[in-house]
């Protein structure tokens, strides 16, 4: 097989995704195939379908504990390629730094995050998003997720490992970009509450929210409207819309 | 889809989206949690542990670098990742266009005919109901075209060396396997 030509007309795009997840492409079949899976969406599909398929002839519970050393090697790997390129998060505290990343790349961030914790298998059953915001503890981990859906009727709410203290709640505040002010948007006994249902007044809150912060307060929110000293989490908002068309 | 699995995929999708955001305790946990099976399927195609273990770094620093393009609504995190150490695992084997002896050994040979007895639908069917239509579809499909399969995505044979294993020739084998492939889809789109 010499181009793309020849892997498109001999078979059909079914049969070469399937030869090509089997992995009997070999050489220039398969490169030649994976430059057109580049570029052609129904290519992609049938190699998602097969792959899905297939892998169901693995057995998951049949495991080979991988070299001691090869954690330590990835790890090496990593350091030295982003020592000179990208940051990561560690264990040392991000806190301070928290408001000083850079907007633009934490947004794409944050969007790639938002696809990735809402996890419907199928393609319709995921909130249509509109504002993301991900919400991390002073150690750079993940506690809350919050995204609005359906225009702006619905917020979702993933949660991660976050423990609410005997007779304390959780309260979820909106900071302005207008005006800088911090507001209520909702108080959470239990970190189980995967939707709520948006008022009009809380959703221009998240429209006009540069950020969006998690506080431990008493039962039943904060007695004077404002956030107390201990925040859980906080995290940028970021439009959809507008970073899905600018990327 | 059980309680378990999917509490399984709501963790590792969320450890995926960390990456993305490069957390590296999160590939720490990601590789704990995986990199067991991720090792054995890289190592039924390589047969090397040293092999295995330069494959499955690469697959995971691709794990790590790609994890921004990962999209749960059109993948099983773990399909997504054990798809990258699979295809890492292949193009480890042209790059070094060995010969395996593997598919000779009688060792092997019952290897493989207990692998193919454990596929019981019933019981598959308690795990997952893509499992169970599966095998469902692949016991439809003849002996030889299941096998040939089998072959080539769970050991990474080529078409020669299934051509090898049944004696016959590449051009049948391409054939099974173009059969085996049309059968099976019509088979799987109809049992969704």
């Amino acid at each position: 097989m010499s181009g793309n030509e020849s892997v498109d007309s001999h078979l059909s795009h079914d049969v070469l995704a399937f030869e090509y997840v089997t992995g009997v492409l070999r050489g220039e079949e398969r490169r030649v195939f994976e430059r057109l899976l580049h570029t052609n969406d129904s290519l992609a599909d049938q190699v998602r379908f097969w792959e899905e398929q297939l892998m169901q002839l693995s057995d998951e519970t049949d495991v080979r504990t991988p070299d001691a050393d090869l954690w330590k090697n990835i790890q090496v790997r990593l350091n030295a390629t982003t020592a000179h390129s990208e940051p990561v998060l560690t264990s040392k505290s991000l806190w301070p730094r928290w408001f000083m990343w850079a907007m633009p790349s934490l947004a794409v961030m944050v969007l790639a995050f938002s696809f990735l914790l809402f996890p419907p298998l199928k393609k319709t059953s995921g909130p249509n998003a509109d504002y993301v915001a991900v919400l991390t503890d002073p150690q750079g981990a993940a506690r809350l997720t919050v995204l609005t859906a359906t225009s702006g009727k619905q917020l979702w709410l993933k949660w991660d490992s976050l423990n609410i203290a005997p007779e304390k709640n959780l309260q979820l505040w909106a900071v302005s970009k207008s005006d800088k002010q911090i507001r209520p948007l909702g108080v959470f006994a239990q970190t189980d509450i995967a939707q709520l249902e948006l008022t009009k007044a809380n959703w221009r809150l998240i429209k006009d929210a540069e950020s969006l912060i998690l506080t431990e307060e008493d039962v039943g929110g904060s007695p004077i409207d404002e956030p107390s000293d201990i925040v859980l989490a906080k995290g940028v908002c970021v439009l959809l819309a507008k970073l899905e068309s600018a990327i | 889809m059980t309680a378990s699995h999917d509490s399984r995929n709501e963790e590792l999708i969320s450890l995926v989206a960390r990456c993305a955001i490069r957390d590296q305790a999160a590939l720490k946990t990601l590789f704990e949690r995986t990199g067991p099976y991720l090792n054995a399927v890289v190592y039924r195609i390589v047969k090397s542990d040293d092999v295995a273990k330069d494959v499955l770094q690469e697959a995971f620093l691709q794990i790590w670098n790609n994890a921004g393009t990962y999209r749960p609504h059109l993948a099983n995190p773990l399909t997504w990742m054990a798809s990258i150490a699979r295809y890492r695992a292949l193009d480890r084997l042209e790059v070094e266009q060995r010969l395996r002896e593997r598919f000779v050994s009688a060792d092997h040979e019952y290897s493989l005919d207990e692998h193919v007895s454990h596929h019981n639908p019933e019981h598959d069917a308690s795990a997952s109901q893509l499992k169970f239509n599966l095998h469902r579809c692949l016991l439809a499909l003849s002996d030889n075209i299941k096998r040939s399969v089998e072959l080539a995505y769970l050991y990474g044979y080529s078409r020669e060396e299934i051509a090898q294993t049944f004696s016959t020739n590449t051009n049948t084998v391409k054939s099974w396997l173009h059969r085996g492939a049309e059968r099976l889809k019509l088979c799987l789109e109809t049992n969704q």
